[in-house]
């Protein structure tokens, strides 16, 4: 009985330790370990407040099969980022109500953050973000990509992003000479 | 190495993120390949995509210059407008003048009736005639609202509408008299008078709308111009002195506040007025805010206030300028200054409400069975 109650006590305090931690371990698809502020991934993304307030965050680290490495930690680096950053009233306001406060401009820091991946990172950071619902890095990162889009034939956004056309060639022309106004500027 | 296939969530995401400010940006994004054209089309998404920005962008302005029309003049404010070689054309009718251009509406009067004109859908529905022989279509104030209560105008298109004039009367000068049409009924309501003798005419700038008072600037015997007020659910008039006279007429305008609002140029300066209820429980005019405009702009003609974008169209000896109030950015939207009467088209223009393209979707929804 006492080992048990010391064991328990053990156990106890184990826990008090996980909860008092201010990091959390998660974990990519191909099994690489990334430590992220608390604080910051409960106030960034929903999916993981979720975790950490339903007590699902292991500390061996949390899985999370949908994301790749490299994707894993631009996310983890942003929310670090995130964190030391000091956040403009905008995006306090915005942090706050996500879903109704209009969409804000990137910061300085979020612009050269997503300036400086490729589209491959680009656009798996969009899933990473979308997956974890991380609104904010969703609207950095897709306004990157909507700006790259920008005054863009579907040719050229083709090229850019590396997509298969599957119009054929008379479904193009109908929808061309329909919507003469959209290929020409004025 | 290819980039990873976005999966449709994502790419929703994406897509739920160009400015609608330019509507060719998504067309041509959905002109990428299929999937993408899926997702840009989903009335859905589309929701999602009305609700998600700020509000419905200004395309252009409808515009006059003469009295004869034959076409539809508009001046795009976007680099590519679906609007640039619109004809509206009624027959053999050349006169013709758009009246008011509010919430993705063209109110048009013809020689004959009213027509309430949808340009994104096409859709034009001739209102019956009006109860009463007002002197001249002219002198009047005509507005098209949209007749759901509360709501944003981002979505309306197609929804209830109200056509609301104010007129003279034809039988009797000393008489002005207001009507409104209400689509959900079909019919003109009575018309409410008042005495009130005008003159000359309903000045030809845009009435405002705020809650049920309908606002319109108007030219009284002895005095050059006065505020006249009609409160649709009281069917009732009143009238407001302006605060200060300008060189040209001002335009009415609501405030942020909610409450109405009064611009004008005099010299250099463009002065923003705003009736208000003061601590004494008196209503009156404040001015509220002083705004230096650069030379371009001196002496300039306010001639219209864009609601909801919030853009002054100003005319000069230098030709018609798009003035914004919260950045200041100026920019000259035509040279030629003949024009009489600017309409500003502030609506959504996305793939799924624009005909060719509805079309082709619906078109493909019945030919593959793949990817829908």
């Amino acid at each position: 009985m006492e080992v048990d109650k010391g064991k328990g006590e053990a156990e106890e305090t184990r826990k008090v330790a996980e909860a008092d931690r201010d990091t959390v371990t998660l974990k990519s698809s191909d099994g690489k370990l990334f430590e992220v502020s608390k604080e910051a991934a409960a106030r960034l993304s929903t999916v993981l407040a979720g975790m950490i307030a339903g007590g699902s965050i292991d500390d061996n680290g949390t899985d999370l099969k949908q994301i790749g490495s490299e994707a894993l930690e631009n996310v983890v680096d942003y929310c670090n980022k995130h964190a030391n950053s000091i956040p403009s009233a905008a995006l306090i306001s915005s942090s706050i109500s996500f879903n109704t406060a209009p969409f804000k401009e990137p910061e300085e820091w979020e612009r050269k953050f997503v300036d400086r991946l490729s589209h491959d990172a680009l656009f798996d950071l969009v899933e990473a973000a979308n997956f974890l619902g991380m609104e904010r890095l969703l609207d950095v990162t897709c306004h990157k990509i909507s700006e790259m889009m920008k005054g863009k034939s579907p040719d050229q956004i083709r090229e850019v992003f590396n997509i298969k056309n599957d119009y054929t060639k008379e479904e193009l022309e109908e929808i061309r000479q329909e919507l003469a106004w959209a290929f020409y500027d004025d | 190495m290819a980039p990873p296939e976005l999966n449709g969530d994502a790419l929703a995401e994406i897509l739920l993120r160009v400015p609608p400010e330019e509507p060719r940006d998504l067309f041509r994004a959905s002109l990428v390949c299929k999937p993408w054209l899926r997702i840009a089309s989903d009335p859905a998404f589309l929701r999602r995509y009305r609700a998600f920005h700020p509000g419905a962008p200004l395309l252009g302005f409808f515009y006059h210059v003469g009295v004869e029309n034959h076409s539809l003049p508009f001046v795009p404010t976007t680099a590519s407008s679906p609007f640039r070689r619109l004809a509206y054309g009624d027959g053999d009718d050349p006169n013709w003048w758009i009246r008011d251009c509010r919430h993705g509406r063209v109110l048009v009067k013809s020689s004959r009736n009213f027509v309430v004109w949808d340009p994104i859908t096409g859709h034009r529905e001739e209102l019956p005639p009006l109860p009463l022989s007002f002197r001249s279509s002219l002198y009047s104030g005509a507005l098209v609202l949209c007749a759901v209560a509360g709501c944003d105008h981002r979505d309306c298109h197609g929804g209830p509408f109200l056509v609301v004039y104010v007129g003279d009367d034809n039988e009797d000068e000393d008489v002005l008299s207001a009507c409104v049409y209400s689509s959900e009924a079909g019919a003109w309501g009575t018309p409410d008078s008042t005495h009130l003798r005008l003159n000359g005419m309903i000045r030809m700038k845009r009435s405002l709308r705020i809650g049920d008072e309908i606002y319109c600037i108007v030219g009284l015997l002895g005095l050059r111009y006065q505020i006249l007020m009609y409160n649709l659910a009281k069917h009732c008039f009143s009238l407001i002195s302006v605060p200060c006279v300008y060189e040209n007429v001002p335009v009415l305008m609501q405030n942020e506040d909610g409450s109405l609002g009064f611009a004008g140029v005099a010299g250099s300066n463009l002065y923003l007025w705003s009736r208000r209820v003061n601590p004494e429980g008196i209503t009156e005019w404040e001015l509220r805010r002083v705004i230096k405009l650069r030379k371009t702009l001196h002496n300039a003609d306010v001639v219209d206030f864009a609601e909801g974008v919030r853009v002054f169209v100003m005319s000069t000896c230098f030709g018609v300028f798009t003035f914004e109030l919260k950045s200041g950015r100026v920019r000259k939207i035509r040279k030629e200054i003949n024009c009489l009467s600017f309409f500003p088209f502030i609506s959504f223009f996305t793939p799924g409400t624009a005909p060719a393209l509805y079309l082709f979707v619906i078109l493909q929804y019945y030919k593959a069975d793949v990817w829908w």
